[in-house]
């Protein structure tokens, strides 16, 4: 009988175990992203007062400079420090992709309400346009809009801005149509509220889950695209560093000094990686709490 | 019973809903579909008119005609008038019916899990409707929302002003639908099935409760159920739907004591009896009501009705009246009591 005892308080040891393990993982999970994205953003947004040389400083004894406690990440193949120019770099990423996917949320997320909404002739002209926009060849418009005249960044951030406008239409719209069914709008349409304090104060609020879950994964996408526009050199002029840019000016001297490439293109990789784990996580707790409603 | 209260000369001439051959179809894919087909129903002040049907019989969709809350691009009016207290609410414009909804005709609906915006505190939503159609003050608005909680016999209300509509039970968010709708005072309150979504407990408090607040406030009442039994508590008048028109409509004393339409007989005998012993076959309705998007020749009730001749199936009948105010429609009206009258 004992034995009995026994092995069941070690079952209950075990599953006990499993289940500390199980959620030091989900702890992690959840926690390791956020850890590396405020440490990502903290190091960009005070840039100019960490202790670091200017990132457009040349020196020529640190040309292509091995990794040490003088230069963190090594020298680049202008014997700039490649740290600092990862930090203004992300910081450059940052800017970028939450001000394209402010631009995608603000204007995508009003034509796909309001076409949602009000259907009919409003929804055909404003989903119309926004199939025009995706038709369009993205590579093509975002050098058409970034060769106009104005500063740089500015330009990356509408091109990529731009873009993200259909999708995030679509996404309302789609919510919208849901919640717009849904007995509550007809219950304050009831009430005599106009239109446009349904839109506001009924349908709108429950656009936020789904849209910050999707403009959390957007921003990682347009950080991306950044990087690539960069790399294609539509970015920000040099010497201003940009990850991508870096990463392309550096090619040549990948088999010499792999780090001057491999320290911004992990930064970006880890950056976009956590965002996408990050609204994962976000996404799985706002389901949860739907399902209580 | 309340007849006699009834007696000012002014309430009895000027009913305060006079639906005057109403006619609402829907344009669909399949045709056009005759959902309110001609109904004339009339509700004077402080009454309460219960209209009964299956489901797909009109009810729903003439309660939302009335707020002219259908989707205006599918919708068809044709002819007919929705008189509310003299004025014709076919003819005001979008800005003027704001004013009337909420404030002078307000709606309970089926719901009550989707009819509260689940992001907003409950608190707030009604606050947000004082605000917005009395012009109150914030302050002043959540102090009415509380009273108004208080009376619908939400407990605790103080704290559920904080609280989610997920946070309620079924019955509690049913109040406080009945909070919401009677927020500003409205003369009209149109009870859409208030109870279909409710366990029979809650149905009768919910009855209880729409009952006591009508009384309270003189307020006039339209009760919509597919449930006769449910309309029988608290209607004066009931009119019954079937395929988007009314057959048969009697206040309700003269209704159940002299039921003559088949249609109204067999919802009738539908209710399960307590007094029936236990596995007695539920009587249902066979069939299924018309294709309101099809030709409907005769009697729509006609090929479920057991009474059905060749008539019926030809010639649709017209609304006939038994005085004093008895009005079906129906070839071969049956008898059930001993009371006189021709067929």
């Amino acid at each position: 009988m004992s034995a009995d005892v026994l092995e069941g308080l070690e079952a209950i040891a075990r599953t006990e175990a499993r289940r500390r393990r199980r959620s030091i993982v989900d702890f992690m999970l959840l926690w390791a992203p956020i850890a590396w994205l405020v440490l990502v953003v903290g190091a960009a947004a005070l840039a100019d007062w960490l202790p670091l040389p200017s990132p457009n400083d040349q020196d020529l004894a640190d040309i292509l400079a091995t990794p040490g406690s003088v230069h963190l990440f090594g020298g680049d193949s202008l014997g700039r420090d490649v740290l600092a120019r990862t930090i203004f770099a992300l910081r450059i990423s940052l800017v970028a992709g939450v001000g394209a996917v402010a631009i995608g949320l603000v204007v995508g997320g009003l034509v796909g309400t309001l076409a949602g909404y009000f259907g009919g002739r409003v929804e055909s002209v404003a989903m119309g346009a926004m199939d025009i926009v995706l038709a369009f060849p993205p590579l093509v418009l975002a050098i058409a809009i970034t060769s106009g005249a104005g500063p740089a960044l500015l330009k990356v951030i509408l091109a990529i801005g731009v873009l993200f406008v259909p999708a995030f239409a679509r996404i309302a719209r789609a919510n919208t149509l849901v919640f717009g069914n849904k007995e509550f709008v007809l219950a304050a349409h009831a009430m005599g509220m106009r239109h446009s304090r349904i839109i506001l104060s009924e349908i709108l609020p429950n656009l936020v889950p789904p849209l910050l879950v999707y403009s959390l994964l957007m921003v990682a996408v347009a950080i991306v695209a950044e990087a690539s526009l960069s790399f294609l050199g539509l970015s920000v002029p040099p010497p201003a560093p940009s990850l991508g840019s870096m990463i392309a000016a550096e090619q040549r001297n990948v088999l010499d000094a792999p780090f001057v490439v491999f320290f911004p293109a992990a930064v970006l990789f880890l950056t976009v990686l956590t965002l996408n784990m990050a609204g994962e996580q976000v996404s799985r707790r706002l389901q949860v709490r739907e399902q209580l409603l | 019973m309340a007849g006699s209260t009834a007696a000012d000369p002014i309430c009895t001439d000027e009913p305060l809903l006079r639906l005057e051959s109403l006619k609402v179809y829907f344009r669909a894919a399949r045709g056009l579909v005759r959902a309110v087909d001609g109904v004339s129903v009339a509700l004077e002040r402080g009454r309460t008119l219960g209209i009964v049907g299956e489901s797909g019989s009109g009810k729903s969709v003439l309660a939302r005609s009335v707020l002219r809350l259908l989707p205006e691009r599918s919708t068809i009016q044709t002819g007919g008038r929705i008189l509310f207290d003299g004025q014709d609410l076919c003819r005001l414009s979008e800005s003027e019916l704001r004013r009337i909804r909420g404030r002078r005709i307000a709606m309970v609906f089926q719901d009550p899990m989707t009819s509260l915006n689940p992001v907003i505190p409950i608190g707030r939503q009604i606050a947000q409707v004082l605000k917005y159609h009395l012009g109150m003050a914030p302050k002043a608005a959540s102090a009415r929302a509380l009273d108004l909680l208080a009376s619908v016999g939400v407990p605790s209300p103080r704290q559920r002003l904080e609280e989610f509509p997920h946070q309620l039970s079924g019955g509690m968010r049913q109040r406080v639908m009945i909070a919401l709708a009677l927020a500003c005072d409205p003369e009209l309150l149109i009870a859409d099935e208030p109870t279909t979504a409710l366990d029979v407990t809650v149905q009768a408090q919910i009855l209880d409760l729409l009952h006591r607040q009508q009384n309270e406030r003189g307020m006039t009442l339209i009760l919509i159920s597919h449930d006769l039994g449910v309309v029988a508590k608290l209607a004066d008048r009931i009119a019954v739907m079937y395929a988007g028109r009314i057959v048969e409509q009697a206040s309700a004393e003269a209704l159940f004591g002299d039921m003559r339409m088949p249609y109204t007989a067999a919802l009738f005998r539908s209710i399960p009896k307590l007094a029936n012993p236990s596995h007695t076959r539920l009587e249902a309705i066979d069939g299924r009501p018309p294709d309101l998007a099809g030709e409907l020749r005769g009697c729509r009730f006609a090929p479920r009705c057991r009474f059905a001749g060749d008539r019926c199936r030809d010639e649709e009948p017209p609304l006939g009246r038994k005085p004093p105010d008895h009005e079906y429609a129906c070839w071969h009206p049956m008898h059930l009591t001993a009371r006189g009258g021709n067929a």
